[in-house]
């Protein structure tokens, strides 16, 4: 019967997406889970970043083209909570120590003048947005809420969508800025506009606390099997692996999830993963 | 008064292949008339013509009088009924349940109504215990009692019979021709499409002789088997006692 | 050996938020109904039409079934939702069923969801149809009219109850299809079951539960198929054509 489940979702789903959702590998989920448990039954070592790699990768929120009005709203606001030390509040909640940073449009003397905002994001990236007991919350989502109170717009309540349909959603105006831990790249600008960075995400190389893999650089990854979520930053990085000779085509692992990645490091079926540091650090943490 | 039913000159071709090729004949009342023929000489397009579920090509058809092409052709097809090679029966509903949805459905009968006049039917091809039986649970013989009451039912003024025994094995044609010959006697008037020389030699009133498309010979029974005019007559005749 | 070492806290976790699940279950089933439902009311006149239909507006049919049927699901929905101008419907307040605590979904989502999955049902239950249809000897029909039914009381009368009968089987394939295919709503932001259970796991309490999540999930579904294919075999029974071999 679940044999059957599977045809069916392979048949029909044949395109999967970016960072997130199991969608149509939910069964091929199970698979991997389950394949990972039977490897070398290992689940309980738990996992540490061995060392980090600089990309320079910037995250930004999206507006629509020509929105300078806006743009430039998001840029003081930003300013603003981080002189008011909201975002290193927010910092310290998501990637320290973990204290509540409180009411974060407390103190913001924005107005309402301007009109409201409608912020869209895909949840399931923790700590940036993810759902917990139902609600919506993360980093991106509480900055943003921060960052709207100390502008003359309103805050209008967030949309969740699919990570992909996020830029096609701004344009189309069911939302009028995404908060998503999206990296600025060339290509996206060309066809929405950024505010300035609000986070900075080196690549982390997590590897199992139990097993005898503890590289400090990439040559230490040499023969290595190193996975990542497919179309990530992670993934560029495993791919430049393999372009400088260091591990073999064969050794890549691409996951449609990045806690499926995690869940088969633990397993021990790969040797490293490669993701965002604050991910990374989020896992290493638990 | 205009014949019940006058073929005049009736072509029709398929393709390349000129089916019929200019018939012209008439019946009256109470008549009944067999079709006889080799296959492929156009016996089955004559009939289906009748109640255009074939459209013919040039000439004319009459019922009583009336161009059948001139006839809203549902209102046509009430008139003359037509029992089939294969049965055709309504897989899905019983036997009564054949016969009641012309009633309901075109005499516009209330159910109830509808379901005694099948009964009746039904028993006048002997079927009163087959009632409530799917056409599955029949015997190809009674299968065919079925069709037969499903076309009384509406009462037609004419009805077209197309190789009613063909489909059926030799110990059951007896009892459909059976049924077919007490409706002869009851005046009913039929156009009968068949192979059974013992059925056409003894109900009917006029045989065909249906050949490439023309009528190669026609008559009373007794004329056309015993002194048969033409040699092509003869010829049909002896390949079928052979 | 322990295959799996699944742990009592992770199902503890996946207990505590139930609730969760069965909001998606909930959104899930609407979904699921209200395709198939749309895809039977286009796709059984959408076979019809193939089978009987002439000149342009069977091409029209035809194609429009290609194209559905050719398109990814995950791209008719994202072009359903953004490509048609769905009256603003707001949000649609779901659940209050207790203890299910009440919800909102985004009322413009569910639309252009059940009408991308709906349409696309459709697509595949006119195929279902046709060949329900086709299968159905061509005499009967021609019987029908010579007992002077009209051609569309013909197929009203005769074809259709035996047509439906043998479209069951195809139907439940398609109840499969379409129930899995809901997790795609999520694209424009319907958070259906799959959703909601990879909610609880990208949250950081939920993290070392992933397989405990997904194995309930699964479960979810494999019951809802389950039940509805039992359900539909017996309808089957129950309206099934007598054959006379069993008599």
């Amino acid at each position: 019967m679940l044999g059957s489940l599977d045809d069916g979702n392979m048949v029909r789903n044949d395109t999967v997406d970016r960072r997130s959702y199991l969608r149509a590998v939910a069964a091929g989920g199970v698979a991997v889970g389950l394949a990972g448990c039977n490897g070398n039954g290992n689940g309980e070592g738990g996992v540490e970043v061995a060392f980090e790699i600089e990309t320079g990768e910037q995250y930004g929120f999206g507006v629509r083209e020509g929105e300078s009005d806006l743009q430039g709203a998001l840029d003081d606001g930003l300013q603003a909570a981080r002189q008011e030390g909201v975002y290193s509040d927010l910092i310290e909640e998501y990637f320290g120590n973990g204290d509540d940073a409180g009411d974060v449009t407390e103190g913001a003397d924005g107005g309402t003048g301007a009109g409201t905002i409608t912020p869209g994001t895909a949840p399931g990236f923790a700590p940036f947005e993810f759902k917990e007991g139902g609600e919506l919350t993360g980093f991106d989502v509480e900055l943003t809420e921060a960052i709207v109170a100390r502008t003359d717009y309103e805050f209008g309540g967030f949309e969740e969508f699919e990570f992909d349909s996020l830029i096609p959603a701004l344009q189309d105006g069911n939302i009028d800025m995404i908060a998503a831990a999206m990296t600025i790249t060339d290509d996206r600008d060309e066809e929405i506009d950024f505010s300035n960075a609000y986070y900075e995400a080196n690549q982390a190389v997590l590897v199992s606390s139990s097993s005898d893999v503890d590289p400090s650089g990439r040559e230490d990854l040499e023969g290595r099997v190193v996975g990542a979520q497919s179309g990530t930053t992670g993934e560029g990085e495993v791919d430049k692996l393999i372009d400088d000779g260091i591990i073999s085509e064969d050794d890549k692992r691409t996951y449609n999830n990045y806690e499926l990645a995690v869940n088969d490091l633990e397993s021990g079926n790969v040797d490293a993963v490669i993701i965002d540091v604050p991910v990374a650090e989020n896992f290493a943490e638990r | 008064m205009a014949r019940l039913l006058a073929f005049d000159d009736v072509h029709q071709a398929f393709g390349d292949e000129d089916v019929l090729r200019g018939i012209s004949v008439g019946m009256d009342r109470t008549d009944v008339e067999v079709v006889i023929g080799p296959s492929g000489s156009g016996k089955s397009t004559l009939l289906r013509c009748v109640n255009r579920l074939t459209e013919f090509d040039a000439g004319d058809i009459r019922l009583d009088g009336e161009s059948v092409t001139a006839m809203d052709v549902d209102a046509l097809r009430r008139r003359v009924g037509m029992v089939f090679q294969g049965f055709n029966l309504f897989a899905h509903r019983t036997a009564r349940g054949n016969v009641t949805l012309g009633l309901t459905e075109v005499r516009d009968i209330p159910r109830g109504e509808a379901r005694r006049i099948a009964d009746e039917n039904l028993a006048r091809v002997g079927l009163s215990a087959q009632a409530d039986s799917y056409p599955a649970e029949l015997s190809g013989g009674q299968k065919q009692r079925v069709g037969i009451a499903r076309a009384l039912a509406m009462e037609p003024e004419l009805l077209l019979f197309d190789e009613p025994t063909s489909a059926l094995d030799p110990e059951l044609i007896g009892e459909v021709l059976e049924v077919m010959r007490g409706l002869a006697e009851e005046g009913m008037t039929m156009l009968v499409v068949s192979h059974e020389m013992g059925f056409a030699r003894s109900v009917a009133d006029t045989v065909t002789f249906l050949d490439d498309g023309v009528v190669a010979e026609r008559g009373p029974p007794e004329q056309l088997f015993e002194h048969p005019e033409r040699d092509r007559t003869r010829e049909f005749l002896g390949e079928l006692d052979t | 050996m322990d295959i799996l070492p699944l742990q009592a806290g992770d199902w503890a976790f996946v207990g505590t938020n139930w609730w969760i699940l069965m909001q998606g279950l909930y959104v899930t089933v609407l979904l699921t109904v209200g395709s198939l439902l749309l895809g039977f009311l286009a796709g059984f006149p959408g076979g019809a039409i193939e089978v009987y239909g002439r000149g342009p507006l069977r091409s029209v049919v035809r194609g429009v079934g290609v194209l559905l049927r050719g398109t990814p699901i995950v791209v008719l929905i994202v072009l359903f939702f953004f490509g048609v101008p769905w009256p603003d419907i707001g949000a649609v307040p779901l659940g209050g069923l207790l203890p299910l605590p009440a919800f909102e979904i985004n009322g413009q989502a569910l639309l252009a969801s059940t009408a991308a999955l709906g349409l696309r049902s459709a697509a595949y239950q006119s195929q279902v149809f046709r060949g329900a249809i086709r299968s159905i000897d061509e005499g009967q029909l021609e019987a029908a009219r010579s007992v002077g039914l009209s051609k569309l009381e013909a197929v009203r009368h005769v074809v259709v109850p035996q047509a439906l009968r043998r479209s069951i089987p195809g139907f439940q394939n398609e109840f499969t299809i379409v129930l899995k295919d809901t997790s795609i709503a999520f694209a424009v932001g319907l958070a259906e079951l799959l959703t909601r259970g990879f909610e609880l796991f990208t949250q950081p309490a939920g993290q070392t539960a992933v397989v405990e999540i997904i194995l309930t999930v699964s479960a979810i579904y494999f019951v809802l198929t389950f039940l509805t294919n039992r359900t539909l075999d017996r309808v089957e029974n129950r309206f099934a054509i007598p054959t006379g071999e069993s008599s």
